[in-house]
């Protein structure tokens, strides 16, 4: 098992409750208008939103993600109907248990951790009647990107009969990457969307035609019977978006995806997010909005031609600190940070590297 | 979820269903008792033979992917019998090119023995309520597609690139595909493709749909591609486009006249398709029953009872 070096924790000094900082709201409209920007109007009626998102972030284990888990304690979460969630050291996987098989978005960071989902499911299975018992061996795994720690666990399905199923740049990228096994790679390919009927119920993958998001394959897929929504890691619950300009990522993709996903679903529906804990609609578009401010504080001064030491300087994402920059872990050597001045880096980082990263309207 | 066209009148489907199968049966592209063989054609691919519409197998070490599952279940087992007579391995995936029962009767001989059924959303939509002749059954649900893409899904099967694409329509029916099978270069288009013979067109159909539809689909293909058509002997990508051009030439034709005022019968006199009768008019369709259908699905008629 990987080990996990979470150097962040809940901040105890974190407001509770009953004092959310008023100016922690204030303050970002107030940047707004600092940069001459007339968003107030729009930004009103979501103060609720906004308000709900601050709350459920300070409760939100993706602020100590990684302390969470005992990684050699892999349960299956029943969530709703026959969907089931692994709340993992690293990404959430989902689980859909048929009485035909089993399906699995993203397969987890390694195989170890694969075999330790399907251990769980073989489990979840077994305390069920047997005229009604599923059967937890996986079919389909549905990759909402391309990034180790969603496709890890692929050769380990692949080998027991799994089909992998991505949208058509997941398998460019992977390639891309060189050396890698034919087992890993996806083997069914769709370009805008997938509909898959599988254990009674509805999957629809929608990938949305945007140059670039979190990367250039993200994949949302809803179980439309369940009502759950995996939005992959297009939405980290209590996090920075991860950006990587080698990825083609961009937060207004990210945004304009969030948005489209919010088409499908409604107030009723779970979102599962790519990392952190599990969500609703109104949470993720708050964390869509929040992020666009942002996103648009930062590139317009980069569009003023401030150089990235000076925007580091003027702090932009201090105000989001309590509530998306306590996570630094170490996954496989590589240090992942959500924190103010990470953020503003990789933001700069994606917006020099691509003209395609331009601000959302 | 796409909408999608009903049958907009059993009675019409009814005759021209008869009809087709009448012709078809009649002719050789029918063995009577079913008795199926594949025929390699390249690379992995293969045809089967003795069914009504064309079948197509890709095969290899991860299996068997077949296109189009037969008229019946007696086509079905029938192919599955030369399927494993041939040593090929077991059908994991069927792929529907459209909702017609020649193509999806034979759906459950496969889905029950566990293959995952591929189609466009309209494709399932309809199977799952509408039967597929007049006064059968619905298909049961292990017939159903339970894979269903919206334009485009590529496999990679048997070290295969096998691309599924759904051609802009509505052209033959409104949930058409083509199955193009890229290494070996051979493309199985369905029904939007009739090879020497005028082609059956669904009431959600249209003539210049389906000839859009080929032409976009010639796109994907070069001179050395080996093609399927849905009914008829192989051919090419020549084949393609000159059955293209006699959709475009017979339906503007068609529209013209009526657009002058002729009635459908006066149309039929005037023998639009003549030029096209020796390449076109000797199969199961007359060339004045394929008039009256390009006539039908105009979309000025569309909406007309019949």
């Amino acid at each position: 098992m990987t080990a996990l070096h979470a150097s962040g924790k809940p901040d105890a000094r974190l407001p509770t409750f009953n004092t959310v900082p008023r100016e922690f709201i204030r303050k970002v409209f107030v940047f707004e208008e600092e940069e001459k920007a007339v968003k107030v109007t729009v930004m009103n009626p979501s103060f609720g939103a906004i308000f709900t998102l601050i709350v459920a972030t300070l409760f939100s284990p993706g602020l100590c993600l990684g302390l969470q888990m005992k990684p050699d304690v892999i349960y299956a979460s029943n969530i709703r109907g026959n969907v089931y969630l692994f709340a993992g050291p690293m990404a959430n996987c989902v689980a859909l248990m048929g009485k035909d098989g089993t399906l699995l978005v993203d397969s987890g960071e390694d195989a170890a951790y694969a075999e330790g989902m399907q251990k769980a499911l073989n489990a979840r299975s077994s305390e069920k009647p047997r005229e009604t018992r599923p059967d937890p061996a996986v079919r389909l795994v549905l990759l909402t990107h391309k990034h180790f720690d969603h496709v890890g666990g692929n050769e380990f399905f692949a080998k027991k009969g799994a089909t992998i199923v991505a949208q058509e740049n997941v398998r460019t990228e992977m390639l891309d990457g060189g050396g890698v096994p034919s087992d890993v790679l996806p083997t069914t390919s769709f370009k805008e969307e997938l509909v898959l009927h599988f254990a009674d119920e509805e999957v629809v993958l929608q990938h949305y035609d945007i140059d670039g998001a979190h990367t250039r394959g993200d994949t949302v897929v809803f179980f439309r019977k369940a009502n759950i929504l995996c939005t992959g890691d297009l939405f980290l619950n209590g996090m920075f978006p991860h950006l990587d300009a080698r990825d083609g990522s961009n937060v207004s993709g990210i945004v304009r995806s969030l948005r489209r996903a919010a088409a499908l679903i409604n107030d009723q529906t779970i979102v599962i997010p790519g990392h952190g804990a599990i969500s609703n609609k109104k949470e993720m578009l708050g964390y869509a909005f929040l992020m666009e401010s942002l996103n648009n504080t930062v590139t317009g001064m980069i569009d003023r031609g401030m150089p990235l030491e000076k925007i580091l300087v003027a702090n932009p994402a201090k105000e989001f600190e309590p509530y998306f920059g306590t996570l630094k872990l170490t996954m496989f050597g590589n240090d992942y940070q959500s924190d103010p001045d990470t953020i503003v880096r990789m933001i700069f980082q994606c917006y020099k590297g691509g003209a395609s990263s331009g601000k959302t309207k | 979820m796409k909408p999608f066209c009903t049958l907009r009148s059993n009675l019409r489907n009814a005759f021209l269903f008869s009809l087709i199968s009448l012709a078809l049966s009649s002719s050789a592209l029918q063995a009577e008792g079913a008795a199926s063989e594949t025929v390699h054609l390249r690379g992995g691919v293969f045809r089967l033979t003795g069914t009504m519409a064309n079948s197509t197998a890709l095969s290899g070490a991860d299996g068997t992917l077949l296109v189009d599952s037969g008229q019946n279940e007696t086509e079905a087992k029938a192919m599955l019998a030369a399927i494993q007579t041939a040593g090929l391995g077991p059908v994991d995936y069927l792929v529907n090119t459209h909702r017609h029962y020649d193509h999806v009767a034979g759906n459950a001989v496969f889905g029950s023995g566990g293959a995952a059924i591929i189609a466009t959303p309209s494709v399932r939509e309809s199977l799952a309520t509408n039967p597929i002749l007049p006064n059968v059954p619905l298909l049961p649900s292990v017939a159903l597609p339970s894979i269903c893409f919206d334009k485009e899904l590529t496999l990679f099967f048997d070290g295969e690139v096998v691309s599924l694409y759904h051609p802009q329509g509505p052209a033959h029916t409104e949930g058409d595909l083509v199955v193009y099978f890229r290494h070996a270069d051979v493309l199985a288009t369905g029904d939007i493709l009739f090879w020497g013979m005028y082609p059956y067109i669904d009431p959600a159909g249209s003539a210049p749909g389906m000839a859009t539809a080929l032409r976009e689909v010639a796109a994907m293909i070069d001179g050395n591609t080996i093609v399927v058509p849905g009914h008829g002997p192989l051919t090419d990508r020549k084949g393609l486009l000159l059955a293209a051009d006699m959709l475009e030439d017979v339906s503007q034709t068609v529209a013209r006249l009526a657009a002058e005022g002729k009635t459908l019968p006066e149309i039929i006199a005037a023998h639009p398709s003549a030029r096209w009768d020796e390449a076109f008019g000797k199969g199961f369709m007359s060339p004045d029953n394929f008039v009256q259908l390009v006539y039908n699905t105009l979309p000025a008629n569309t909406g007309k009872a019949k």
